[in-house]
């Protein structure tokens, strides 16, 4: 595999734009500055749940902006790196910004959880972030996905929008264990991330 | 079009902004899946089971209003923004109709096809209630519903978010309206340390009609509660109609300003 040099990152970066890798930072630490003016079971909220569940949603929005970022695909069509390898190297770029994210949910989670009894304080922090980074990348492959190819970037986001919002009203109803879902979220967000990609390259249109 | 006015500028920009829409198939097929989850909500929610049909359709509609809020917010961050492309907007401002119903036209076109799921959703639920409760009054709760609850929050939160579209980078506008949609909504000082307009005459949520005008009852859900007469519904609704026609007219100003 190719080393790719730090001036090409710089240049992908640029191409993400500062407003899809810095804004599910901003995000998550926003909230987590306001949980530190709140008090009691509100604090818990603002410093775990509410990072935790805006997290993905943000990632997801993001993943469909840096897709329709991209004014001039036929244009990368006729490069020697395959679009699909430079769609993926952006993403990468995204995935560590959400994961800087996921890592600022882990302090906030750390400094504001209330103790729960017979769960260790490590393990409410470890579940609050395995679930949000797990969410996080299958949202940012939906987004992907829908966005790839002849898709709208508004109808894209508004997808990622119904699937944010079927999370906590359907899917947390239901009583599954949490390491699977998180386990079958990453799985589906790779694959949708990877196959996305190569429909942008126009694989398969 | 020639001597035809702000009507023929309005009601052409609407048509082609409903047939280009319709055309890409895109928007229905990210909306619908919203009106599907909202209908799954309505049907399997145990909230108003001791409530009357009319009432539990009411009660319905400010929950499907907020879900199709939060997708309005991500599908038309770029409705104006796309007639900013290069030389679009010289072409545009050269043709006799205003720029104020060229743009309220593009944003009625989109919020109409946009609600569309949404409304058939609610109008669904309303005619499945009406037909277990033996009476057309469910249904005509649901039709009165999208008039006074889904289309004029529709068109705000529309106007709002193509707004965000013109003066913020997509990706933020599309993030912010959604915060702002929840804050003007639902969240409130019991969870979020912040003055918020939710529950209050301002909100767009659609509580004040609903509860007033079509009986939902007044639950933490839909009003936190509050007594409220008709007539604060009226002034509810005057308020939300008018904060469009001002965002409107900001977007027209920011547009001519910023072409």
């Amino acid at each position: 595999m190719a080393i790719v040099p730090v001036e090409l990152w710089r240049h992908e970066m640029r191409r993400c734009g500062l407003a899809a890798l810095g804004t599910p930072v901003t995000v998550v630490a926003c909230t987590a500055l306001v949980s530190g003016m709140a008090g009691g079971g509100m604090r818990e909220f603002l410093a775990v749940w509410l990072p935790g569940a805006l997290l993905p949603l943000v990632a997801g929005a993001c993943a469909v902006g840096v897709m329709a970022r991209e004014v001039m695909p036929e244009l990368q069509c006729t490069f020697a790196t395959p679009y699909p390898v430079t769609v993926r190297r952006r993403l990468w770029l995204l995935v560590i910004a959400t994961g800087l994210g996921a890592g600022v949910l882990g302090l906030s989670a750390a400094a504001g959880a209330a103790p729960e009894p017979g769960v260790a304080g490590a393990g409410v922090v470890l579940s609050a972030v395995a679930s949000a980074a797990a969410f996080s990348l299958l949202l940012i492959g939906l987004g992907v996905y829908a966005a790839a190819g002849r898709g709208r970037p508004g109808s894209a986001a508004a997808l990622v929008m119904t699937a944010w919002l079927a999370k906590p009203l359907v899917l947390d109803r239901i009583p599954l264990p949490p390491a699977a879902v998180a386990a079958v979220f990453t799985v589906a967000g790779v694959w949708l991330l990877v196959r996305g990609s190569a429909r942008a390259g126009g694989e398969a249109v | 079009m020639s001597g035809g006015g702000w009507p023929v500028a309005l009601t052409a920009s609407a048509r082609t902004e409903v047939t280009m829409i319709l055309r890409s198939r895109m928007l229905w097929v990210a909306v619908a899946p919203l009106a599907a989850l909202s209908l799954l909500l309505a049907l399997t929610s145990a909230r108003g089971a001791g409530l009357p049909p009319a009432s539990r359709v009411a009660d319905a509609a400010v929950m499907m209003n907020l879900l199709a809020g939060f997708g309005l917010t991500m599908a038309m961050a770029d409705r104006l923004r796309l007639h900013r492309r290069t030389g679009l907007g010289d072409l545009l401002a050269a043709t006799p109709g205003s720029a104020s119903a060229r743009m309220a036209g593009t944003l009625l076109g989109a919020v109409t096809v946009a609600l569309a799921p949404t409304a058939a959703a609610l109008l669904a639920y309303g005619a499945v209630m009406a037909v277990a409760a033996g009476s057309p009054g469910p249904f005509g709760t649901a039709l009165a519903a999208v008039v006074v609850i889904l289309i004029p929050s529709g068109l705000l939160v529309t106007t709002f978010t193509a707004l965000a579209g013109l003066v913020l980078p997509l990706t933020v506008a599309r993030i912010g309206a959604a915060g702002v949609w929840a804050w003007a909504t639902v969240l409130n000082p019991r969870v979020l340390p912040i003055p918020t307009v939710s529950y209050t005459i301002l909100s767009p949520g659609g509580g004040y009609p609903a509860v007033a005008w079509l009986g939902a009852p007044r639950s933490t859900a839909v009003l936190d509660g509050q007594e409220i007469g008709a007539d604060a519904a009226a002034v509810n609704l005057i308020v939300v109609l008018a904060c469009t026609a001002v965002l409107l007219t900001v977007a027209r100003k920011w547009t001519e300003r910023y072409r």
